[in-house]
């Protein structure tokens, strides 16, 4: 699976990497002949494509992910200054979206179609529609430019000299808009997925068996009902990771977050394929790691996950 | 022709409808809506919207009509969309047909293959297609459909899968019919309406790639699109944010019309089979 | 017997249906007996045992008269307990069995978590489970049919019910284990003195263990009365039509086989 994304990423840096000499012997300011063969000879442009391809994987075993061109530095270093960041905007609006998403959805799947459900269909409907990037630009203009009451960009007031709780407070109020971008659309889905298997539950024979105990209401729709449509909203959010790690680089564009998706940004208008690549590589083992921990909760929730010995 | 009647029976089916069928006669008449370039300079810069007439949503940084740029926007947002989903469903049919006919070792590796694109975010992976090729109106497509194309081969594979050993199936196997007759005439045609199913949420995606890319500044730079629009008006945020927000609006409003449609249509496929 | 309830006239309608799936209905559940529902499929057997532990689906349309002798209704759970067709659905999948054996007479005997659970293990005993303890911490996925089948009657009785309504409970089993679980519910009712609405297609099957019988047909009662007079001397066409698919009601139904 890798492998194929490796290969993937290899072609495009082929199609790519021509460019990128001729990019940088403009960015200093033309060179002559011996210049671009020796650095062909460094990209190791004048051999196969099959020695390039060994190459390639092979540094790549060794988790050298190449020479950035636009930074003049190794990828995996840059990638790894940048990564914490992402992840912590990513993982903020994850939980917010999946706590507030699951939520609201338990309310609108607890009595479906009745006018609490409708409205709350409705108005996710609407809000996942939303582009985040474009929803990033509103919020800042009506919080940060508007109000005042939140900055614009970064992720802490620069060279504030802040430390322990009050740099930790600095950097929640720079996440705030960043984080609730990316994070609506999510909790739109969520909301929706989480209704819509709420609504598959009610339907089984258990959930009559649950009522013919006399239970109350809010234990058939939290322990039964919930509690089962908790299931295909994990896989969800799975899915969604790859997604989501693509949408943060729009957002961090916009409030300036100095993260990994900005990196991409930037590696994109500085013509920095092998950097690009290297982002690519690296989310892709991101995602996979996301899924893995995903699976793990997966088989936590659910008990007829993996092997099991029949009781008795 | 009976499937649109039902359609329209639903309310959402009727909004999404109504939001689409406007929007495509705007796309297709954008010229006599808005004669001439709609990125020409047409009057003073940064005119504010609902005071001139003439520029009811007023102008940008240079004096370009919004209004203009917002209806030929359109003809990019939905044509790019169409044709990325077009492409990314066409893709996904063949692999997972191929996936789920060949079977064996061709499965297994195509499978990977479609693995591999479901792991890589489809947004870095159109990102970095296009900034490597070149940003123009063709390989913007290409890009999105590329990032898109796994989840219905996933879905064609799947339905393959249930239908093959079905009986109508068995017996075109039996009267000797070539694999590949067998493909098109059985299979394809059973495995086809969940995927098209899918084809809304492909739609929706793609137009909303299409705007992050060229708010990116990775569209084509000659033509006017949403998304680049939405980018130029940030540069004056502070003092005219009308400039990014009417676009983003007419960008929420047609994905909202292509999930509506697509929630009717959810409606009317379990309406049936009740 | 006194009546424990006298529907009259009852009708029931789901939503959506302008056809009612049961009219007319006149009859009397004594306390203490055993009345087996007969019918074939779609007859409205089930309807009749949802409307009286008032399960029905939203947007049903409920007329008639259903007069309890305690003066109001059973509580679901507390006064009435109700075994469903298929086990395996009918047992919520991601919690264990004794959370599901547990929570009933939780609420209603007002235990706390540690009695609930020692009640279910009790109940769990009683069904005639092997190895109880490990049951209690199972999922629904680990036991065969029959078990899950147990366990949802230890389910329904958990909370001591003076009823207990089984709707067609042992038809997605097989033959063997369908005869172990009639004669369970045979001795668990007559231990507690329970009144036992058992539903079923099954004529020979009824007729092994219940006191009453009524027929079922379309939505209608066709005829009810003691087991043995409805037996020898049906009075309804269909009733004889019903009799005489069952040749073999004469030989010892399998009931007395099982429970020997
Ligand atoms: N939830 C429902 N909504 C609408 N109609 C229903 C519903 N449940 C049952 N019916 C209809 O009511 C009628 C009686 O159904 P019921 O389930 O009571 O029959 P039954 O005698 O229990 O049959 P079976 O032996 O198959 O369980 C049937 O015509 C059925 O189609
Ligand atoms: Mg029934």
């Amino acid at each position: 699976m890798l492998l194929i994304v490796i290969l993937l990423t290899f072609l495009l840096l082929e199609s790519a990497s021509g460019d990128a000499v001729d990019a940088y012997l403009l960015s200093i300011g033309g060179g002559d002949a011996t210049v671009a063969q020796s650095l062909r000879q460094a990209y190791g442009l004048d051999q196969s494509v099959f020695a390039r391809l060994w190459l390639y994987v092979s540094s790549l075993a060794r988790f050298d992910l190449g020479w950035s061109v636009a930074f003049d530095r190794p990828v995996l270093d840059l990638i790894f200054e940048r990564l914490p960041n992402t992840l912590l905007l990513m993982g903020s609006a994850t939980a917010l979206s999946f706590g507030l998403g699951s939520a609201l959805g338990i309310v609108a799947g607890a009595r479906p179609e009745s006018a609490g459900d409708r409205v709350l269909s409705t108005v996710s409907l609407i809000l996942y529609a939303i582009p985040s990037f474009w929803l990033g630009l509103v919020l800042s203009i009506v919080f940060a430019v508007q109000l005042r009451w939140l900055p614009t960009s970064g992720i802490e007031t620069i060279a504030s000299g802040k430390t322990g709780l009050t740099r930790a407070a600095d950097i929640a109020s720079h996440l705030v808009l960043p984080v609730g971008a990316l994070a609506l659309i999510y909790t739109a889905l969520f909301l929706r997925v989480m209704r819509a298997g709420m609504a598959d539950v009610w339907a089984l024979d258990f959930v009559l068996f649950a009522r013919s105990k006399g239970l109350s209401r809010s234990r058939i729709v939290l322990r039964h009902v919930a509690r089962n449509a908790l299931l295909p909203l994990v896989t969800m959010l799975g899915l969604q990771s790859a997604a989501m790690l693509g949408g943060s680089v729009v957002i961090e564009s916009i409030f300036a977050v100095p993260g990994f998706g900005r990196l991409a940004q930037e590696a994109v208008s500085g013509r920095d394929a092998p950097l690009l690549m290297g982002i690519i590589l690296v989310s892709a083992v991101l995602v996979i790691c996301i899924n893995l921990v995903i699976d793990l909760l997966y088989a936590a929730l659910d008990p007829r996950v993996g092997a099991s010995e029949p009781a008795a | 022709m009976r499937r649109i009647r039902n359609l329209m029976k639903t309310p959402e089916g009727m909004a999404g409808f109504g939001i689409l069928a406007t929007l495509i006669l705007v796309a297709l008449f954008a010229p006599v809506l808005s004669p001439g370039d709609p990125l020409r300079i047409a009057g003073d810069p940064l005119l504010a919207p609902f005071v001139d007439p003439a520029f009811p949503l007023g102008t940008d940084r240079l004096g370009r009509d919004v209004l203009a740029g917002i209806i030929h926007g359109t003809r990019t947002s939905l044509a790019v969309g169409i044709a990325a989903a077009i492409a990314a469903i066409a893709i996904g049919l063949c692999v997972g047909l191929a996936a789920g006919f060949a079977g064996g070792l061709v499965e297994e590796a195509l499978m990977r293959v479609i693995d591999a694109f479901q792991i890589v975010p489809s947004f870095l992976l159109a990102l970095a297609f296009v900034s490597v090729i070149g940003a123009s109106v063709p390989v913007v497509v290409l890009a999105i459909a590329l990032g898109a194309w796994a989840d219905p081969a996933r879905l064609t594979r799947a339905q393959v899968l249930s239908i093959r050993e079905r009986d109508y199936v068995a017996a075109a196997r039996v009267i000797g019919m070539h694999p590949v007759e067998i493909a098109w005439k059985e299979i394809l045609p059973n495995a086809l309406p969940p995927v098209l199913a899918l084809s809304a949420i492909i739609v929706a995606a793609a137009i909303l790639t299409e705007a992050a890319l060229s708010f990116l500044g990775l569209g084509d730079p000659n033509i006017v699109t949403w998304g680049s629009m939405i980018a130029e008006g940030r540069n004056v945020l502070r003092s005219s944010p009308s400039l990014s927000i009417f676009p983003g609006i007419a960008l929420v409003v047609t994905v909202i019309g292509v999930y509506l449609l697509s929630e009717g249509f959810g409606k009317t496929l379990a309406g049936s089979e009740a | 017997m006194s009546a424990l309830c006298e529907i009259r006239e009852l009708e029931v309608a789901y939503r959506g249906n302008s056809v009612p799936a049961l009219t007319n209905i006149d009859l009397d559940i004594h306390a203490g007996e055993r009345l087996a529902i007969i019918g074939e499929s779609g007859s409205g057997k089930s309807t009749l045992a949802r409307t009286i532990a008032r399960l029905l689906p939203a947007g049903a349309r409920v007329r008639g008269e259903m007069r309890w002798s305690l003066g109001q209704a059973p509580l679901p759970g507390r006064d009435m307990g109700f075994v469903f067709q298929d086990p395996a659905a009918s047992l919520n999948p991601v919690l264990t069995v004794g959370e599901q054996v547990a929570e009933g007479a939780r609420l209603h005997l007002g235990l706390t978590r540690r009695t609930a659970y020692e009640r279910a293990l009790d109940m769990l005993e009683r069904v005639r489970i092997p190895d109880p303890a490990k049951v209690l911490k199972a999922f629904p996925h680990q036991l065969s049919g029959g078990q899950r089948q147990r366990v949802a009657i230890a389910a329904a009785l958990a909370a001591g019910p003076g009823i207990l309504i089984a709707d067609e409970a042992t038809s997605a089993l097989d033959m063997i284990v369908q005869a172990e679980i009639v004669s369970l519910l045979d001795e668990l009712v007559r231990e507690a003195g329970m009144t036992l609405i058992f539903i079923t297609h099954d004529i020979a099957l009824a007729s092994g263990f219940a006191d009453r019988v009524a027929i079922f047909r379309d939505g209608g009662l066709v005829e009810a009365g003691p087991t043995g007079a409805i037996l020898t001397s049906p009075k309804d066409v269909y009733t004889r039509a019903l009799l005489a698919s069952h040749r073999d009601l004469s030989t010892p139904p399998l009931i007395s086989e099982a429970a020997s």
